[in-house]
């Protein structure tokens, strides 16, 4: 047992220079300790494997559960921004979309209102029934056109198609339509009635409704009238891009 | 086909010189080397130092590892730091945290030479000669080793564990309910006996 303690003292340095000097010059004459010796080295060495293997496992089954720094917040930044710009083009083109789609309610006009707004004595009505149109003010519109001087205007029918365009753009198609069937039975009005009400298919995308009135309209003898028919429904094929106008 | 990896860490080397070790950190070696249950406190502690863990996972899985490998790693580096400071062999005077992290990365750039050729660059040279070279679970004597001493019965595993540990006779006595400290002496040394008898019967040389 003496010897053993004596060889592993030795191996783990726990000899003084003296003792460490004595067991060497022992060690290159003794062919026994020498094999002792290597055999007491690799049990210790074996001990070691498995001091290590225990430390493994309780590093394993330590509550550590650590995760790698996060290495991504850069991506994240950058799609961030894509998003960001992603959401703002779309908001873009939905506002031009929309823009256009505005601008097409507005620009259309059966009736050109200045180019009967300076005649006749009713001169003053006429402009404000306009500017009543302008404003989408159909209370006023139609206080004017039952007044004395409205009343008796030759050119009735075009304030009647701009109050109906005015009910259109407001949403209220049903209060458009109704004016449009009344002015069908008048023959002065009955071909912008019919445009307008062309148009007013087109634009509410009542396809079957459309086709039948554009071929019943195609069929009409007038050249300016066909004119005007043809361009409207030239328009209308460039949907959505285009607006049917 | 061999490939080179590029060593990334110079600038972690560099640290590594100038940190000098903390007392807290001297506490800890102080712990480990007298053993017992002060090593297994120290080393408890280290193997919960999640800023080394992490760093670790960081550089083992930016080199083409595994968060396993990392862990590996992690857990060989404490392996060689604990041996080291138990057999008197640690001379790093740097912070224990930056041993901890260049040794687990050397230990992964060497799997990964071995397993796939990679060469050393001129930095892993320098590295190699003043580390370890291989992690010891990756070396096949320490297996064989290891296969020989799992031949022991439990008990004598256990004493001869807790004895090159640095627990005292008395203490082994306690922690496996042996009758007296000197009956404890007298199983470790039948034990070693044992364990030195398997050795020479499989006629392993010295490393």
């Amino acid at each position: 047992m003496k010897d053993t303690d004596h060889i592993i003292a030795y191996l783990q340095h726990r000899l003084s220079t003296a003792e460490t000097d004595a067991f060497e010059r022992k060690l290159q004459s003794d062919h026994h300790l020498r094999d002792q010796v290597h055999e007491t080295r690799l049990a210790l060495k074996a001990i070691d494997s498995a001091i290590a293997q225990d430390l493994r496992t309780k590093i394993r089954s330590a509550d550590s559960q650590v995760s790698a720094p996060k290495r991504n917040k850069k991506s994240i930044v950058f799609l961030g921004i894509g998003l960001l710009i992603l959401l703002m083009s779309a908001y873009l083109a939905y506002s031009q979309y929309q823009s256009v789609k505005a601008a097409g309610y507005r620009e259309y006009a059966m009736v050109d209102p200045d180019s009967f707004a300076t005649r006749g004595t009713v001169q003053e009505d006429v402009k404000a029934f306009i500017t009543a149109f302008k404003l989408g003010d159909l209370g006023t519109m139609q206080e004017l056109l039952e007044t004395g001087n409205l009343a008796q205007y030759d050119r009735r029918t075009d304030l009647q198609l701009l109050k109906a365009q005015a009910h259109w753009q407001q949403g209220d198609y049903q209060a458009a339509e109704h004016i449009y069937e009344v002015l069908e039975d008048l023959p002065l009005a009955k071909d912008k009635a019919a445009l307008q009400q062309l148009y007013y298919l087109s634009k509410t995308r009542q396809e079957e409704a459309y086709e039948s009135l554009y071929d019943q309209l195609s069929k009409k003898d007038d050249y300016i009238f066909l004119q005007e028919v043809q361009d409207l429904h030239k328009h209308r094929s460039g949907w959505p891009s285009r607006m049917w106008y | 086909m061999a490939f080179r990896v590029t060593y990334p860490t110079g600038r972690d080397m560099t640290a590594m010189k100038d940190v000098k070790i903390s007392q807290d950190e001297a506490n800890l070696l102080a712990m480990i080397r007298s053993g017992g249950g002060a090593r297994e406190r120290a080393l408890r502690v280290i193997m919960q130092w999640k800023d080394v863990k992490a760093q670790i996972i960081h550089k083992i899985i930016t080199n083409s590892g595994q968060r396993a490998d990392a862990e590996d790693m992690h857990a060989e580096a404490i392996v060689l730091l604990d041996r080291k400071v138990r057999g008197g062999d640690f001379a790093h005077t740097g912070s224990i945290k930056s041993y901890l992290t260049s040794t687990a990365y050397f230990l992964w750039c060497n799997r990964r030479r071995k397993e796939s050729r990679v060469q050393y660059t001129e930095d892993m040279v320098k590295l190699e000669a003043s580390q370890v070279a291989t992690a010891p679970a990756d070396d096949p004597k320490e297996q064989q080793l290891f296969q020989l001493f799992s031949q022991l019965g439990q008990s004598c595993q256990e004493i001869l564990k807790l004895w090159m540990t640095g627990f005292n006779h008395e203490e082994v006595a306690d922690q496996l309910l042996i009758s007296s400290p000197e009956m404890a002496k007298k199983k470790k040394y039948l034990c070693m006996k044992e364990l030195k008898s398997l050795v020479a019967k499989a006629g392993l040389k010295t490393a």
